[in-house]
């Protein structure tokens, strides 16, 4: 069995369902994600696995034991709030060793065990300050402290890294994978940020309206989107519908060769087709289109391109030998069939 | 707008505030002092001289020693049991749901919109000699003849803490919004229990909002009039009926003036001292 299964979890909140029977199960030392807008249930599963809410349903095991019941001061579980919620009116060393002292440890051990975290951490210079004392990213680099201090079976994150600007958080998540890949605790982390989840996580499940869409490996949720909500709310996709027959794909006029997609003749198929995936090229293009629109970010071009499939985006790394391409050009658009990921299909009916 | 103008504009805003707040607050307060400079001859009344009789008199007399400690260790008794009873009132109160959060908040300071005479004389009727407190404790036996908290330390106790507390209740409650209740929920993840959250967590937050409720709560202990005056009357005095007898009784003006300055200047010494000293002990952590 897994270390932790949640099994059939169910949350109403009087006539509301926040959490819909959802299962999942977690290995030891895996980093799991739940990615959703706000409202999915993620935040409420997360609280339930705390233990500040108790399910409508379900159970939930954590290393054998039953632990659906329990208070959530007897979990020993380490979790990081989204605001910190560090104690104000303690030093960081403090707030640091208040987990342990919790646990009856005595003075030095827990000083001394509260002074390794802060190291992990990077914020050993910090120990005699206070939380207002330091900017917000150490004193999320505090909260993960206090958390991991206590060898807690769980590391439960919630949103960790949204209150944190832009770059200070492209570095922080990069530190959050380095120093839970050291400590090897099971972390779970709610978050409603696309690219943390991507970039931290060994699995994600993706949620909304209370269940789990999806649960695989980053690459393959955002490769292979099982549903219409997967392939848009992880990157960006452009999508396009129209009728299979005879290996063609016929869209508003145009017919697409994916006769090496092998796909039955059908009335109406559902095609999404991530950005970057889409090149200009001159000769004998998928389609052709006008670019209504571009942005430079330094590192790529963002493209929109006015076609008969609709308005697509489009974007290329900035290391193409090709002409620039201006707003207004006509431009031909191409791309492997392969990249293009089914997402829903109707069987041809006999019109 | 020209640079004078602009300098001037501020003044000319908050010029009928000031010119209010000096004829109404400080040229009273001045002349006090000034009358409280003044001698009083029982024959003549008040005599255009400057003495500073009034002040030896309430530094040496014995009699104005104990009425002075007597306010003092009241106003201190009633600001220690309004923390006692409004601290958790109002951690309770903000832990309550709606609807029951807003009327029980309501039901707590809505006494302030009633004046203090007629809460002062509820507890007049519950205390005296045919009161409910006596009716109940002669019917059960325990004793003999009427009992009266009329005229007691107890009694003026009881009803400062009363008319006092939601004064307490409103400052920690200020003091609750500010602290966040994901704190609370980190120390239980930690392991802390619902008693060592509330003590080592809570506590240690609003205590600003405690000590700031029990300068109020002492402040206006120490100077309350009406409640001593109606259930303390003539038998237990206090500074501030004391000045107003020496006013409206003896007519020794410059006396019950020269009282009310030494209130006043203790009371300000007493709380900037406690401020000062709270203000040292917690700047580390509350300063932002």
């Amino acid at each position: 069995m897994s270390y932790l299964q949640l099994s059939n979890i169910s949350k109403h909140f009087d006539e509301y369902v926040a959490v819909d029977n959802i299962s999942l199960s977690v290995e030891k030392g895996e980093f799991i994600s739940l990615l959703g807008p706000s409202g999915c249930g993620k935040t409420t599963t997360l609280q339930m696995v705390a233990g500040f809410l108790n399910p409508t349903a379900g159970s939930i095991v954590l290393d054998g034991k039953n632990i659906t019941a329990m208070k959530p001061s007897e979990r020993g579980l380490g979790i990081v709030f989204q605001k910190y919620a560090l104690f104000p009116h303690m030093t960081v060393l403090e707030n640091v060793a208040f987990g342990l002292e919790m646990r009856k440890v005595g003075k030095n051990e827990r000083l001394q065990r509260a002074r390794e975290a802060l190291e992990l951490v990077h914020l050993g210079l910090f120990i005699e300050r206070y939380p207002r004392q330091l900017s917000g990213g150490q004193q999320q680099r505090v909260a993960l402290a206090r958390a991991l201090v206590i060898n807690p079976h769980l590391l439960l994150l919630d949103e960790p890294l949204s209150n944190l600007d832009a770059k200070l958080r492209e570095d922080m998540q990069l530190e959050l994978h380095d120093i839970q890949r050291r400590v090897g605790t099971t972390t779970i982390m709610v978050t409603h940020d696309q690219s943390e989840a991507l970039a931290v996580s060994d699995r994600i499940a993706v949620m909304q309206s209370g269940r789990i869409e999806q649960i695989d490996k980053p690459f393959n949720v955002y490769e292979h989107p099982k549903s219409d909500f997967v392939s848009s709310f992880l990157g960006k996709t452009n999508t396009f519908e129209g009728r299979v027959s005879h290996g063609r794909l016929q869209v508003g006029g145009q017919h697409i060769a994916v006769d090496d997609l092998k796909l039955a003749d059908s009335s109406n198929t559902r095609f999404a087709l991530r950005p970057e995936k889409i090149r200009f090229c001159s000769d004998a293009p998928k389609i052709s289109g006008k670019v209504s629109n571009r942005v430079f970010l330094g590192s790529q071009w963002i493209y929109e391109v006015q076609t008969p499939l609709g308005d697509f985006l489009i974007y290329e790394s900035n290391n193409q030998k090709h002409d620039e391409i201006q707003e207004g050009e006509t431009v031909g658009l191409s791309w492997d069939s392969q990249d293009m990921r089914l997402i829903a299909e109707e069987p041809a009916s006999h019109v | 707008m020209s640079d004078l103008q602009s300098k001037r504009t501020p003044w000319l805003l908050s010029g009928p505030a000031l010119l209010s707040y000096a004829l109404l607050l400080v040229v009273p307060m001045l002349m006090t002092l000034v009358l409280s400079f003044r001698s009083f001859e029982p024959m003549l009344g008040v005599q255009d001289e400057f003495v500073v009789s009034n002040y030896i008199e309430v530094f040496t007399d014995p009699y104005f020693h104990e009425i002075f400690l007597r306010t003092f260790v009241m106003s201190a008794l009633t600001a220690f049991f309004c923390v006692l009873i409004g601290v958790p009132e109002a951690y309770i109160l903000n832990r309550m749901r709606a609807p029951w959060k807003g009327i029980f908040l309501l039901m707590t300071l809505g006494p302030l919109l009633i004046s203090v005479v007629v809460r002062t004389l509820g507890w007049a009727v519950i205390f005296g000699r045919e009161g409910v407190i006596s009716e109940t404790i002669q019917f059960l036996g325990l004793s003999d003849g009427p009992v009266s908290l009329m005229y007691t330390q107890t009694g003026v106790l009881i009803a400062l803490v009363h008319v006092l507390v939601p004064f307490m209740v409103l400052s920690v409650w200020a003091s609750l919004q500010r602290l966040d209740p994901e704190t609370e929920r980190a120390a239980i993840s930690l392991g802390a229990s619902q008693f060592t959250v509330m003590r080592r967590i809570v506590l240690p937050q609003i205590t600003p909002g405690i000590l700031s409720g029990s300068v109020i709560v002492f402040a206006l202990a120490a100077t309350a009039f009406a409640t001593p005056a109606m259930i303390g009357g003539r038998r237990l005095k206090v500074v501030a009926t004391t000045a107003y007898d020496e006013f409206l009784h003896s007519l020794n003006w410059p006396l019950g003036a020269s009282l009310a300055v030494v209130l006043l200047i203790l009371n300000i010494v007493i709380i900037t001292g406690y401020n000062r000293f709270f203000e040292r002990k917690y700047s580390q952590v509350f300063e932002s």
